[in-house]
């Protein structure tokens, strides 16, 4: 169960490049394919390394200026479709 | 031997091939070789196959039952060995067909189920399945004056940091007779497409194009219905390499021959340069005066 003491990082296996604000990745495995931008390509780069959900929305709150418990909600919400499609690390505690 | 230009690239054969065309000058050695041979009925070692296929590192068989086995190896020669009696206008049309988009694929290019025109120097791409009436609207735009590129099969090229391009398949269009009447091309007909299809090879109205041309804009055709039939859906990046990997021209074989990556990275190479959409539209001649009018709006509106 993905929660704020949850380490998340990237999975494996996935192709990603650039195209103008968007960031676009490919799952071979999945066989799927993703878009992020704004938000969703920043915690794509912070997730690079192993970090808890909760490190990741302390680092958010500060360069969004979003209340901490918005920016909990729907960073978990994010990582939990992330999760879902196979494509972060989850270690719970 | 004869000697033709297909999508870009320098080919010898050693039988006629009516459906393309013959290049105004030559480079001394062809880039593909497509000759009559004894093509085996398996390929030893194989490690992968299908119904009517298997494919070893890079040779590929493939037999059409009745017609031909082709063996492409490399992507650089074709043999074929014709089965039983048949024609060879049928072997050409497989020959023309799947055979050289196989030997495309194992060139490792950015294949494409996919017709294309030029519009003021740029490639406009049509994708879709069989059917969803590519080659219509690239005759249509063709009559009215957009240089024909593709009809079935385009591939971008893409060459290391140079702009991705799109080359002239140097064959002919193959339409239905029904759609030859409708946009009155009986005079450019050409020879029949094999002995039992009501299809013909029909010289492309306006050819003069003999360079590659940049990507301007890609469009997936979609069938519209009732209320609003013609629209245009601007697709984001991952939506727009989505489309390119959907209509691949062998959407299997990208898999079976591990070219996955290089469609990712030959699409966003493309993808930085120009836009994709979606189009909808009725598939009813009729409005193929409208259609292109839309189209020329649409692409005022990008730019193009």
């Amino acid at each position: 169960m993905l929660a704020l003491s949850s380490t998340v990082s990237r999975g494996g296996d996935l192709l990603q490049a650039q195209v103008g604000e968007e960031l676009v990745m490919m799952s071979i495995d999945a066989g799927a394919y993703f878009g992020l931008a704004e938000v969703g390509k920043r915690i794509w780069e912070l997730i690079e390394r192993p970090t808890t959900v909760a490190d990741l929305c302390a680092r958010l709150t500060d360069e969004y200026d979003v209340p901490r418990e918005i920016c909990e909600t729907e960073t978990l919400s994010f990582l939990r479709e992330l999760q879902g499609h196979g494509i972060i690390n989850v270690v719970a505690p | 031997m004869w000697r033709y230009r297909i999508a870009g690239i320098e080919v010898a054969t050693d039988i006629p091939l009516p459906g393309a065309q013959i290049p105004a000058s030559v480079a001394t050695v062809p880039e593909v070789t497509i000759r009559r041979g004894p093509v085996p009925q398996t390929l030893d070692g194989a490690t992968s196959s299908g119904g009517d296929w298997m494919m070893r590192q890079d040779s590929f068989l493939w037999r059409v039952p009745h017609v031909a086995r082709f063996l492409i190896r490399g992507g650089r020669e074709i043999e074929f060995s014709v089965e039983d009696a048949a024609d060879e206008s049928d072997v050409v049309i497989y020959l023309l067909g799947s055979a050289f988009g196989i030997l495309l694929h194992q060139r490792g290019y950015l294949v494409l189920h996919a017709s294309a025109v030029e519009v003021r120097g740029k490639a406009v791409l049509f994708c879709g399945p069989s059917g969803a009436g590519k080659s219509t609207l690239a005759a249509a735009l063709s009559n009215a004056g957009y240089a024909f590129l593709n009809d079935d099969v385009c591939h971008i090229r893409v060459d290391g940091g140079i702009e991705p391009k799109i080359a002239p398949d140097g064959r002919f269009l193959k339409l239905w007779g029904d759609a030859l009447h409708q946009l009155t091309l009986e005079d450019r007909k050409g020879a029949a497409v094999g002995k039992s299809l009501d299809k013909f090879y029909v010289a492309p109205p306006d050819a003069r194009r003999a360079e590659a041309v940049p990507l301007g804009a890609a469009y997936g055709l979609r069938a519209g219905s009732g209320a609003q039939p013609i629209a245009f859906e601007k697709l984001d990046a991952a939506q727009a390499v989505m489309l390119f990997r959907e209509n691949a021209y062998r959407p299997l074989l990208v898999s079976q021959m591990k070219l996955e990556r290089s469609y990712f990275t030959d699409s966003i190479a493309a993808l930085r340069r120009a836009n994709a959409f979606y189009l909808t539209r009725p598939i009813d001649y009729s409005a193929m005066a409208e259609m292109i009018r839309r189209l020329e709006r649409h692409w005022a509106e990008i730019g193009l």
